[in-house]
């Protein structure tokens, strides 16, 4: 690792400052520390947002009872509070508790912060290997494309199959989840999740998102609280590692039918895969177990996997069938 | 650049000029002599630098040292000394629940915290309190009883 300078920022503005004189940002560190004691990252300063406490928590919205708001999650909310909130009251919560609660070590999970999760570098062994070269590192080609891709997407890539690496996400994006940023100029906005995601390629500089060059993430803000969450993932280890293959799924009941609902895969594509097939066959449709297998299996006929991750195709497709039942269960459940 | 920090480390204040970056368990080995704290992977995974930091377990090799500024530190010294261990580190000490020991302080901590907060654990309970420790010689198994052990002797 190289030496590094490391200041704390005061403030918002002041880790701006910092940021434009070249500093990267940390808060848990987890994924940058990794990449920089790898060798795939030297920065010559960090600043830390580690102090700015009021970051850390967990706020009710503001709304009314026609209009149930939902909550801000500070960005710099610790993985382990988030496996501990309180899902028995709030449904909504139940998929995102289950990802963060899965997600790394205790260890980890006390350090780790939800903005970082959702930011953290995408997962491609040969992009995280200083010594191999590929074009996501200024070299030429993807050592994966003729080399071991048995973790690779199998969706939604173009010349970089990398798969995005945060356990949250797919069940944030469920929940249309916003993320709250603080751009160069001081201004506030925010912006869809799912839509800020996006597959690394010569057009975007390599970068999994879109959030503008110098913005600060402040908070991840659920704007409702009417759906009802699972998520389901399939992993080799349970704890330190990656899941195969996973699936987030929020949905609301009308009279025994689908009004609403949004499904995502995770670890099958370089930004969470909208499962808008699966989606289309199941609104405003009876829900079942037949018809969650019919919708999983439609979803992963456009898979193109490498060639060892067509076992990911199979897998996703129960992952998606099981969160779809698991979230049906839980929607009657919460109607009673 | 150096910068100073001022942490309690085991109950005791301790004021040290560090470099940003250093990681907390290198400045406890090598600047406090403290060698309990063993490092195995420095990338989180292994889990043998586990302390606690103002209580709580987190992976020492991937904290910077100045992270711990104005906090609390425990390492496996502070639990107990030999003639009055903890009950955990007791308990492994008894029931074999250490070969090669390189892992066991980092269980170690990762138990004492699930039992701070926890007073008689199940079994399912232990074990998701050390998924982020590693031990390639025990199977675990031995760990796991001991821990259970420990929660007994320490709620009686």
């Amino acid at each position: 690792m190289n030496p590094f300078a490391y200041a704390r920022a005061t403030n918002l503005e002041d880790a701006c400052q910092k940021m434009k004189a070249g500093a990267l940002l940390k808060a848990g560190g987890i994924d940058l520390l990794g990449r920089m004691k790898r060798g795939t990252l030297h920065p010559e300063l960090l600043v830390d947002l580690g102090s700015l406490d009021k970051m850390e928590g967990i706020d009710d919205l503001e709304g009314d009872a026609a209009n149930q708001a939902g909550w801000d999650l500070g960005a710099l909310l610790k993985l382990a509070d988030l496996a501990a909130v309180d899902a028995t009251t709030h449904p909504a919560l139940a998929g995102l508790r289950e990802a963060a609660l899965n997600t790394a070590t205790p260890q980890i999970r006390n350090r780790a912060t939800l903005a970082g999760n959702l930011l953290q570098s995408p997962r491609c062994w040969y992009l995280h290997d200083p010594e191999v070269p590929c074009e996501s590192k200024g070299g030429q080609g993807c050592p994966a494309m003729t080399g071991r891709n048995e973790h690779h997407a199998i969706l939604g890539y173009d010349s970089c199959p990398v798969t995005n690496a945060s356990n949250l996400a797919p069940v944030l994006c469920a929940l249309d989840a916003r993320l709250v940023y603080r751009t160069v100029e001081g201004k506030q906005e925010e912006e869809r999740l799912h839509v800020l995601y996006t597959a690394p390629g010569k057009k975007t500089g390599f970068s999994t998102h879109r959030v503008p060059e110098g913005a600060i993430v402040t908070a991840i803000r659920i704007p409702r609280r009417d759906l009802v969450t699972a998520h389901v993932e399939i992993r080799h280890k349970k704890s330190y590692d990656w899941p195969l293959c996973s699936a987030a799924v929020a949905l609301r009941l009308q009279e025994g039918k689908i009004a609403e609902i949004h499904c995502f895969l995770g670890s099958v594509a370089p930004t969470p895969h909208r499962a808008r097939f699966a989606e289309g066959l199941l609104m405003g449709k009876k829900p079942g177990q037949e018809a969650f297998a019919k919708a999983a299996a439609r979803e992963l006929t456009q898979a193109k996997p490498l060639s060892e991750g067509a076992y990911k195709a199979k897998m996703s497709q129960l992952c998606l069938t099981r969160a779809l039942e698991e979230a049906w269960k839980r929607a009657k459940e919460n109607q009673r | 650049m150096t910068a100073t920090i001022r942490m309690t480390v085991n109950g005791k204040p301790v004021v040290l000029d560090i470099n940003p970056d250093e990681m907390l368990a290198d400045v406890l080995r090598e600047r406090l002599g403290l060698l309990g704290t063993k490092i195995g992977c420095r990338e989180g995974e292994c889990g043998a630098c586990t302390v606690l930091l103002e209580g709580q377990p987190v992976v020492s090799c991937l904290l910077p040292a100045l992270k711990a500024n104005d906090r609390s530190v425990v390492t496996v010294e502070g639990l107990g000394p030999p003639q009055d261990p903890h009950p955990v580190q007791e308990k492994m000490a008894l029931m074999g629940a250490s070969q090669c020991g390189y892992c066991s302080p980092g269980f170690v901590m990762s138990a004492a915290a699930l039992l701070d907060e926890n007073a008689s654990p199940s079994v399912e309970e232990i074990k998701e309190a050390i998924t982020g420790n590693l031990c390639r010689c025990t199977g675990y198994a031995k760990i796991i009883l001991a821990i259970r052990e420990a929660a007994r002797a320490k709620s009686h």
